[in-house]
């Protein structure tokens, strides 16, 4: 998996575009490398619209990132969940946790 | 989630079984195939075991994704990761998917541990109380990792409609998926 950094225009934090398989082998590493975006009091913004794989263990990977977030008071936004991915979230009950919102780079520049 | 907090949701509660004499460890007409259980080709195994499945049942990768959580289970926490032990699986891929998946391990000592894990996740999302939803989020158990999301089981007890139980010993697990847009009986 691939983590592209994006120009943030407007948002007030790092907007990052996740790209490939989110699932077993790439979490550990992708991990890693989310939660060192986090900020105390900061906001961070992933977009999935290129992962067309998502297992458990990306998952629990979103899970962990909302639970630093929640420590580091900081704010994480999503967007571009769509198909497996988005049905593999609602059947984790995961959805209602998530706040969605436009990926900065996709509105007016 | 406008206010910060989840929407309430309707309260569902479902649970792992165990059930020896359950029809779904007939394994009559499956077929079966069986490799050692190396965690690096857990979902190289998984595209294979799939390569004879029609299309119309895959769902996209959502099949491949299930399919493969539930062998990764088995060779993580069922062989531990020894490739000298074997994962056994029979599968019938007409009208439905159906699957028995078999490991040589212990079985699966949490299974009380982790219905009541989802009780009380449910009951904290149910009641639209984030902080103890997200505290509860993945199960975390004795042997969990960063490889294990601890949510697994909680959407294959959705995946899988038509049924999911575990043996006795609990070191294997019959699981089925009906689809409601034809056959090829």
């Amino acid at each position: 998996m691939n983590i592209i950094h994006l120009e943030s225009g407007s948002h007030p934090g790092p907007c990052l575009r996740l790209e490939g398989d989110c699932d077993l082998y790439s979490v550990p590493a992708a991990y890693r490398a989310l939660e060192g975006e986090l900020r105390d009091g900061g906001a961070l913004h992933l977009d999935f619209g290129a992962v067309s794989y998502l297992d458990s263990c990306g998952v629990g990977m979103i899970i962990r990132l909302l639970q630093a977030a929640r420590i580091m008071r900081a704010e994480v936004t999503f967007s571009g969940l769509a198909g497996s991915p988005r049905k593999v979230l609602a059947m984790s009950n995961i959805l209602p946790i998530l706040k969605e919102s436009p990926c900065p780079m996709d509105g007016p520049r | 989630m406008p206010d910060g907090r989840p929407a309430v949701t309707p309260l569902i509660v479902r649970k792992l079984l165990v059930d020896e004499q359950n029809e779904l460890f007939d394994a009559r007409g499956m077929k079966l195939v069986e490799f050692p259980g190396e965690f690096g080709r857990i979902r190289e195994r998984t595209a294979a075991l799939l390569a004879t499945c029609p299309e119309r049942f895959k769902e996209g990768n959502l099949l491949e994704q299930q399919v493969s959580e539930i062998i990764k289970n088995g060779i993580k926490h069922g062989n531990r990761c020894d490739p000298c032990k074997r994962i056994r699986v029979w599968h019938d891929f007409r009208k439905r998917v159906r699957l028995i998946v078999e490991d040589e391990g212990e079985g699966f000592r949490d299974l009380e541990a982790w219905n009541e894990f989802y009780r009380r996740r449910q009951l904290a999302l149910h009641a639209g109380d984030f902080g103890g939803f997200l505290d509860m989020a993945s199960y975390r158990g004795p042997a969990s990792d960063e490889t294990d999301g601890g949510n697994s089981l909680i959407a294959a007890l959705e995946f899988w409609n038509g049924g999911m139980i575990y043996n006795r010993k609990k070191n294997k697990i019959g699981v089925v998926r009906w689809y409601n847009h034809g056959s090829d009986a």
